[in-house]
């Protein structure tokens, strides 16, 4: 029953989501034909007039069709598994996010985990010994790469790794020099550009996760039943992997289920300043060139993925916290 | 605790001083050895490449029609090859593949080079050109104003009949590469001259068009493309070009510039053979100083910035405001500041390009120009004259007692000419700020007349280098006319002679008339109204500075004053190929 | 107060982080009186090094990159402080009304609020930017707060439903006190030490977002603002590229991470001061 309701709150909230985004994209000023134009003219090298007639001639999108005729073409495609299609660079949505959520989901999946794994163990530490010479660092880290902006630290990653020190390329997902596939030069080229956006990700969640699990081991640890194995003699491996781990991860892994669905949406930034072509890319590109269907699916999509994995997260929540599962 | 504090003091301290390391370090002096895109000295047969830069859409939205959005952004100058090269400076044009251009009345009669074929193995023929002029009549090119239609007189001959013989027909003409063969586009092009004023008919064929995605575009080019992804372009020479001998190069290396600042990287590095990105003068200085192979050529863009003033908006609407900014504003230093390569203009203001004036404006008739040359005694005499005072704070106050506070507009990513603008006038009594706009707004904001001033391209001669394309810009409100149309300035001023003298009109003349001498009479007029009204005022010419490594992969260049850089006005690459064709570049020997 | 001074004092990095607070709020409300922004452009003293007459250097045309700091001082917590200001306004409306009203009303708002917790914040204020003119740190401010707030309202919710169950609440409504008595008595005061918290990290959060959109150029209603300074140092002006500004480019970034840092250790201390069981 209660994940009936749940299912149900999720589908509605995606229905809403889907209508407010269609009308706040449908309600941008600025005009999807005059910034082709501009790129037009200066590409072609032809005045800005002749290059908006003829930004005017071949793109198929009429600004003048009813909304709600608009609406229900949209979401009769939406149900159809369709995203829409993109103004501008005139391809069915699908087929751009095809392209793109690869390299979002590997970038993200990699660091979401490193920074994960590395985290939640220092947070344990942390928590079990609170003299430990880790503590400090880690907060330290944390405090630090929480208050540097994300695209900060992309920004100066740059600076220093691949302009100066030449260590990494700048920009990419992958040196066209090598054949997309399963060969090794590919391979070596993909990990050399994703990993400067990598070691952001890792940088900017490393120090959340510890402190998360710091936090939530802490409180564990006050708890009685850790009181009353200490009391009862139970060796301290015992303990933080029977008692202290299980508990205290419940928060960290419900978290990261979220993130993981999260990830989908968050990045505009960091990939414009990499130029690395994923889903967060291709968001900015549609933002500034008003490219409303590509937006659309984009926000839809994204919408998806994040309700997906709250959905998820309640539900991981439930199987492991047994209070969950037997109450309400 | 204490430690917590002491930690983090030295991890700022080791973040400064590790950021301040890597950028005061010395970079290594000669040229990277492990850059993959230089060759391995020891591999045999190493093939001659060429590494240049182009703006492509990125995979999958990546196609070959250049008629369908996103397709013209293919390297279409390294590709493909226009009938002519027309050389703006003295309006010659060379042969590519047209080897004769005959002009009879409205009749110009273009002779083909015989056995070219594409690079599918088409012979390329009079039909090919044919198809490709009504494929432009599909993105409503310009050349169509002037032409009434195009026909093939056999193989190798094609007749271009004018409505109007324009001033600019050889430029019109040959402005592009061919795009379309009539085997690849003649089932869209044949539509077309049955269909010349049905919009509706030719906005279906345009659909059907749109839909047409080649995964890669046909060409007779020097080169043909082998590989595309988002960040670098292969294209390989093509073995059956008409010069393939003269061609040195076995590839050409594009690196996707979708900003600058990638592109300031790579020059950095050493990366490119050539390049263009705008870049400053700190900036260009460390290009130096890395690359000693690197040299500069500034030939003009073929445009040039301005101010244009809101005249439907008191101050702007007076003239002699206008004219007492145009005396305020230190046009030097605005160029130093935003354009620091480009070229000055600190004296008029008429509406041609100051590198191309000498050609039409003479000593004699410039006499009878205001000369804005700074002169701030001159703009607070003009201010006094419209009754404007100065308060006690040095601010000076309109009609109605009150102290102004100006806006100055700019788009997007272009603040610093908009804030020296503002900086200047401020400092003169005139507060004023400076206020970005996005990109996408940009244009309908300043037609709307949402803005006090704006900066904004003056001339924008890409393509159609001639005064007429840029007052085409200023006046012609049917064919472009955005300055008019931003500006509100009036169609009908009293001219040089006291006389009523109707701009729009003026021009479209101006466009219509092949002579030299008679050309010259009408922009005699039209410059000295731009110059008095100052509906635009021009603050500083663009050029686009090429940097290139002479000797490090590549050899030959021509010196940096030869007039050949200036095909570089409209498209770098047209230069570049052209420079390719002739064999003037050449791989070094090693 | 005598309690909080002494857990400050106790806790030298909640110190640390007041003391920094407290610069920047004098630097923003003092220190345009005491130093003159001069805009004028000399183009021969560009991306000078920090010297007694420039302490941060000088920018790509010449002018004092402190100066710049300070005014965008005030500029950058001025939006700051309304952003978070009205963030908790409709976070707290929100929040309080979903969880005192219940049943339909509760529903619809916490429906509201998982709309706006699911769509990604950062297009969407890019989108929102596009479509009001901001001019002034209030619009500003309103464009930060408007998708900002779901989390706070649902956090607020669930804390005042767990107040109502409490004791005092329970006793209250058998008094029959005004509902208006029970809210701005009872409630409220509870859920201020939540709330001072947030509010910190709302600001960081504001100022984090508001330098990124300006960064990108969206929003660049002032130009000493330390986001439009990033941007013109990092996208117009090749400071990245060029070892002599460095300084430029490290003034503005420092301004928010130390602000940051500043907000985080303060934050903390705030923590343990309203929650015992974290003091050590």
């Amino acid at each position: 029953m209660q994940i009936i309701k749940r299912i149900g709150i999720a589908v509605m909230t995606l229905l809403l989501v889907t209508g407010l985004t269609f009308v706040l994209v449908h309600n941008m000023p600025g005009d999807v034909f005059e910034v082709i134009a501009y790129r037009i003219a200066q590409q072609q090298s032809i005045t800005y007039e002749e290059a908006l007639q003829q930004a005017r001639a071949i793109i198929h999108y009429d600004p003048n069709v009813p909304l709600l005729t608009q609406f229900t073409e949209y979401a009769g495609g939406l149900l159809r598994g369709d995203l829409g299609k993109s103004v501008i660079f005139q391809q069915p949505v699908n087929k751009i996010v095809a392209e793109a959520v690869p390299w979002t989901v590997f970038v993200l999946s990699v660091s979401l985990l490193i920074s994960f794994v590395i985290g939640t163990l220092a947070g344990m530490v942390m928590a079990w010994k609170r003299k430990t010479f880790l503590d400090p660092i880690v907060t330290t880290i944390s405090s630090v790469t929480d208050a540097i902006p994300d695209y900060v630290t992309a920004l100066l990653l740059m600076v220093i790794f691949a302009v100066n020190l030449r260590w990494f390329p700048t920009k990419g997902a992958y040196s066209s020099s090598t054949i997309p596939g399963f060969n090794l030069p590919f391979i070596i080229s993909v990990m050399k550009h994703g990993a400067l956006p990598i070691f952001v990700y890792i940088l900017q969640g490393f120090g959340g996760w510890a402190l998360l699990m710091k936090g939530s081991a802490v409180s564990v640890l006050g708890e009685d039943y850790i009181m009353a194995a200490r009391a009862r003699g139970l060796k301290e491996r015992r303990i933080i992997t029977n008692y202290l781990g299980r508990n205290a991860l419940l928060p960290s892994v419900t978290a990261l289920a979220m993130s993981l669905g999260g990830m989908l949406g968050g990045s505009v930034l960091v990939e414009t300043v990499y130029a690395y072509p994923g889903l967060g890319w291709f968001f900015g590109q549609a933002v500034s060139m008003r490219d409303y269907g590509l937006m659309q699916g984009l926000f839809f999509l994204t919408a998806t993925a994040v309700i997906t994995a709250n959905l998820l997260a309640d539900l991981i929540y439930s199987r492991l916290d047994p209070r969950i599962r037997t109450g309400e | 605790m204490r430690k917590t504090r002491f930690g983090s003091l030295l991890m700022v301290g080791l973040l400064v001083l590790s950021l301040l390391a890597t950028a005061c370090s010395k970079t290594p002096e000669t040229t990277p050895k492990d850059s993959s895109t230089t060759p391995n000295a020891s591999a045999p047969k190493e093939p001659a490449i060429f590494n240049a830069t182009g703006n492509w859409n990125v995979p999958p939205a990546y196609h070959g029609n250049y008629f369908a959005t996103g397709g013209s952004s293919n390297p279409w100058w390294y590709i493909s090859e226009p009938l002519f090269v027309y050389q703006p400076v003295d309006g010659s044009i060379s042969p590519r593949l047209g080897t004769d251009w005959k002009e009879e009345g409205n009749k110009v009669t273009v002779t083909l080079r015989s056995g070219v074929t594409w690079s599918d193995g088409t012979p390329f023929t009079a039909k090919d050109v044919v198809a490709n002029f009504y494929m432009l009549k599909l993105l409503n090119r310009g050349i169509w104003r002037y032409l009434a239609s195009v026909e093939a007189a056999n193989d190798t001959t094609v007749v271009f009949n004018f409505t109007v013989m324009t001033p600019l027909a050889k430029a019109l003409v040959n402005s592009d590469p061919i795009f379309a063969g009539a085997k690849e586009y003649g089932k869209w092009a044949d539509q077309v001259p049955a269909n010349m004023t049905n919009t509706e008919k030719l906005n279906a064929i345009r659909t059907d068009l749109g839909n047409y995605k080649p995964e890669k575009p046909v060409g007779m080019g020097p080169f043909v493309i082998k590989t595309v992804t988002a960040s670098e372009m292969i294209l390989e020479k093509n073995p059956k070009h008409y010069a393939a001998d003269k061609v040195a190069f076995d590839q050409v290396r594009l690196a996707r510039a979708n900003s600058n600042e990638t592109i300031w990287a790579m020059n950095l590095a050493g990366e490119l053979d050539v390049n263009h990105a705008a870049a400053s003068k700190d900036l260009v200085d460390q290009y130096l100083k890395r690359q000693t192979k690197m040299k500069m050529a500034a030939p003009s863009d073929l445009s040039d910035f301005g101010l244009i003033f809101n005249t439907r908006k008191y101050p702007f609407s007076e003239q002699k405001f206008r004219q007492a900014l145009a005396f305020v504003l230190d046009r030097k230093k605005i160029r130093e500041v935003t354009n620091y390569f480009g070229a000055d203009v600190t004296d008029y203001s008429h509406g041609i390009m100051k590198s191309y004036a000498g050609e039409w404006l003479s000593a004699d008739v410039l006499k009878t120009f205001t000369n804005y040359t700074t002169d701030l005694k001159k703009a607070e005499a003009l201010l006094t004259e419209l009754g404007m005072k100065k308060n006690e704070k040095g601010e000076w106050l309109g009609k109605d007692g009150k102290p102004f506070a100006f806006e100055v507009t700019f788009p997007g990513g272009w603040g610093t000419n908009a804030e020296s603008v503002a900086s200047q006038l401020k400092a003169f009594g005139l507060p004023t700020k400076a206020r970005a706009i996005e990109d996408s707004l940009y244009g309908s904001t300043l037609q709307a007349g949402n803005y006090d001033m704006a900066t904004e391209f003056g001339n924008l001669w890409w393509g159609n280098p001639h005064p007429y394309t840029g007052y085409r810009r200023y006046y012609d409100t049917v064919s472009d006319g955005f300055v008019a149309k931003a500006t509100g300035f009036p169609n009908v001023v009293k001219g040089p002679d006291g006389k009523d003298i109707d701009l729009m009109a003026t021009t479209t003349d101006l466009g219509k008339t092949a002579d030299k001498a008679a050309q010259k009479k009408l922009i005699e007029k039209l410059a000295w109204v731009t110059n008095e009204y100052l509906p635009l005022l021009t603050l500083t010419e663009k050029n686009i500075v090429i940097f290139y490594q002479d000797g490090l992969r590549v050899t030959g260049w021509p010196d940096a004053k030869d007039p050949i850089w200036q095909l570089a006005g409209g498209s770098t690459d047209k230069l570049y190929t052209t420079l390719i064709i002739n064999g003037t570049l050449k791989p070094v020997s090693k | 107060m005598k309690t909080s001074w002494r857990i400050l004092r106790r806790n030298p990095r909640a110190l640390l982080g007041f003391v920094i607070l407290l610069g920047f709020g004098l630097m923003a409300t003092i220190g345009p009186y005491l130093i003159k922004l001069d805009e004028d452009q000399n183009f021969a003293e560009r991306f000078q090094a920090p010297s007694l007459s420039h302490l941060m250097g000088t920018d790509y045309v010449g002018r004092d990159v402190f100066a710049q700091i300070i005014y965008g001082s005030r500029d950058v917590l001025i939006v700051a402080v309304l952003a978070a200001i009205l963030t908790i306004l409709i976070g707290v409306f929100i929040g309080a009304i979903s969880g005192l009203a219940g049943g339909p009303l509760d529903t619809t708002l916490m429906m509201l609020v998982n709309v706006i917790l699911t769509v990604p914040s950062f297009p969407l204020m890019l989108i929102i930017a596009s479509m009001f003119k901001v001019t002034n740190p209030i619009s500003y401010a309103l464009l930060l707060a408007i998708w900002s707030w779901g989390g706070l309202a649902r956090a607020v919710r669930s804390q005042i439903l767990s107040l109502k169950k409490r004791e005092f609440i329970e006793a209250a409504r058998v008094l029959g006190l005004p509902a208006g008595h029970i809210i701005f008595r009872q409630l409220l005061p509870n859920i201020t030490p939540y709330l001072a918290i947030n509010f910190i990290s709302i600001m960081r959060h504001a100022i984090t977002a508001s330098v990124g959109i300006m960064m990108l150029g969206l929003v660049p209603y002032s130009s000493s603002n330390w986001g439009m300074m990033l941007n013109l140092a990092v996208f117009q002006s090749g400071a990245v590229y060029t070892p002599s500004a460095i300084f430029y480019l490290l003034a503005p970034i420092t301004a928010i991470c130390l602000f940051q840092l500043g907000g985080i250790f303060f934050a903390h201390g705030l923590d343990e001061l309203m929650n015992p069981r974290l003091r050590s």
